[in-house]
């Protein structure tokens, strides 16, 4: 059942409904520079969460009308990276993945690929994705299983989004999760509520591979991963960590080479050899 | 009666400005009508400061006649939003605000994303909700990013309300266990514009050094919360102003309002308010 509009947001979604999709770019870029607040809300609603509550009510057609005038400011931005303050970018992003503008994901996936422009808005990074990942469907399970070989700072992202929309896609990136903490952490916050959907033979199973991948892991980030899988109730038994071997005879050698001589330096290639 | 006496004190013609504002708005819609009476009602502020708020908005009383005057009440109403009387007997409290769990996910993202804590928002969203009831020591190293980024982000922008439990005790939360709904939530503090149906976060924190607690004036909730809004009647002695449940059924509380702050003095555990 439709819920009915509500008293307070009838003279908003009236003032939308009137207006074409030119109106509503010119007044949504209004909203999302801060210049202009016409739907009911208090101060911290706005833009976003102002046009996020309304949104229901308007007709399919307004709804659609907006999406367009969303996805002509994505391209708006995208032709001048830097005509748009940061908060007004963050704003449309989030706009565009919280009603669901799947068009706008054509129109973000260029910034990505062009590593140029990608630098242009490093510190805008994450939302794009973030934008993408709520808009991305099964179909978009390359994008995210390839991204962490262009940027492996967001395997972890990717493996989240992985997990709703392709999960047998998720499991491979599991094995080849870059060593860093950022990585990791993503991972550790997703896993036990992705866990949870599978059998438990399946689970079973999962945690079998998963404690390979993870003794591949350094420690701090193997125990990261364990805690979270122990947290939720799931028990994990590791095999002997290589790598956890490798940093306790580094630190071995380490201290008996400045121990020889307090310059010595434990040389890379003897600690690959090991 | 305090806007009878402030408006006295104005000269004729802003007198009358006034009353035709008033009039307008009395016989306006909903927001416009109860502006009118919140304004009439007002006993948060100093009579002197009450006087120049009236003789603010009598001058612009021409362009606050009209279907949706928010832009320019809220421009009037600026330096008054947080000149109600000081609230100083409430400034040592634990302090109480709630924000809708969407809405906070969006706010602490940026502060995410400066700790390369890169999550999707349904993550951010999850996330969030696995903090409720945690105890600060207890974050495991994973989660802890989190209450970083919660300490560096905004408690909320503008006249920030915040709700208290009186008679006030050292410690003392306004939520205690077991948590209310997010109905009652949404009830009791009255935030009227905020859909149905969705979940809260509350946090509870501290006033920092050199922050104080104010008394709400009309001119604090804005334009559209003046629906929402209701004038404390004892506000001169209280000290406070009371939210006005939007059902019938819940308690109305205590509330003060203050400048934005981070969540620097946040009280952990934060907790969710299920719909």
């Amino acid at each position: 059942m439709t819920k009915q509009t509500p008293n307070s947001y009838k003279p908003g979604v009236d003032r939308l409904e009137d207006m074409n999709k030119q109106a509503l770019v010119a007044w949504l870029e209004a909203e999302l520079r801060g210049q202009m607040h016409i739907l009911a809300g208090k101060e911290e609603d706005y833009p976003v969460q102002a046009i996020v509550n309304h949104h229901p009510y308007l007709s399919i057609a307004t709804q659609r009308r907006v999406g367009d005038a969303l996805e002509s400011l994505v391209l708006d931005w995208r032709k001048d990276l830097s005509a748009w303050p940061e908060a007004s970018v963050r704003a449309l992003l989030s706009l565009v993945a919280e009603l669901g503008v799947e068009g706008a994901k054509r129109k973000l996936l260029p910034l990505v690929s062009d590593r140029r422009v990608w630098g242009q808005i490093a510190v805008l990074q994450p939302a794009v994705l973030r934008a993408l990942a709520t808009l991305s469907l099964n179909e978009d399970r390359m994008f995210w299983s390839q991204l962490p070989q262009q940027y492996p700072e967001f395997a972890g992202m990717a493996f989240q989004v992985l997990t709703r929309i392709a999960a047998d896609d998720a499991l491979q990136l599991l094995s080849r999760i870059p060593d860093n903490g950022i990585a990791v952490g993503s991972v550790a916050r997703t896993l036990p509520d992705f866990l949870s959907q599978f059998s438990p033979e399946r689970t079973i199973a999962i945690l079998n591979q998963l404690a390979g991948a993870i003794a591949k892991l350094s420690s701090e980030s193997a125990a990261n991963l364990k805690q979270a899988l122990e947290d939720s109730g799931y028990s994990i038994s590791l095999p002997p960590c290589p790598s956890k071997e490798k940093e306790d005879f580094c630190k071995t050698m380490n201290s008996f080479a400045k121990k020889a001589r307090s310059t010595n330096r434990l040389p890379l290639e003897f600690a690959h050899a090991f | 009666m305090s806007f009878t006496t402030a408006k006295a004190n104005l000269v004729n013609s802003k007198q009358q400005a006034l009353d035709s504002l008033i009039v307008a708005w009395t016989s306006s819609g909903a927001v416009a009508k109860q502006a009118a009476a919140n304004l009439q009602n007002e006993r948060g502020i100093e009579i002197d400061k009450l006087e120049r708020y009236l003789g603010e908005l009598a001058e612009r009383a021409p362009q606050l006649c009209v279907a949706t005057p928010r832009a320019e009440f809220e421009q009037v109403g600026k330096p008054f939003r947080l000149a109600g009387h000081a609230a100083t007997p409430w400034k040592g409290v634990i302090f109480g605000r709630a924000m809708l769990l969407e809405k906070y996910a969006r706010y602490v993202s940026p502060e995410l994303d400066k700790l390369c804590y890169t999550d999707t928002a349904e993550i951010i969203r999850a996330t969030l909700r696995k903090l409720d009831g945690m105890d600060e020591a207890a974050a495991p190293p994973y989660l802890r990013g989190y209450l970083q980024a919660i300490r560096q982000t905004s408690l909320g922008k503008g006249a920030v309300f915040a709700i208290f439990a009186k008679p006030a005790k050292t410690g003392l939360r306004p939520w205690r266990a077991p948590i209310p709904n997010a109905d009652a939530i949404r009830s009791s503090i009255a935030l009227g514009e905020d859909d149905e149906g969705k979940d809260y976060i509350l946090f509870a924190y501290c006033l920092p050094p050199g922050v104080f607690p104010r008394v709400p004036t009309t001119a604090s909730p804005g334009w559209f919360y003046q629906q929402w809004f209701r004038p404390n009647d004892c506000a001169a002695t209280d000290l406070h102003g009371w939210t006005e449940p939007l059902t019938p059924g819940f308690d109305r509380q205590p509330e003060i309002v203050h400048e934005e702050i981070s969540g620097t003095t946040v009280v952990f555990p934060i907790h969710i308010a299920t719909a």
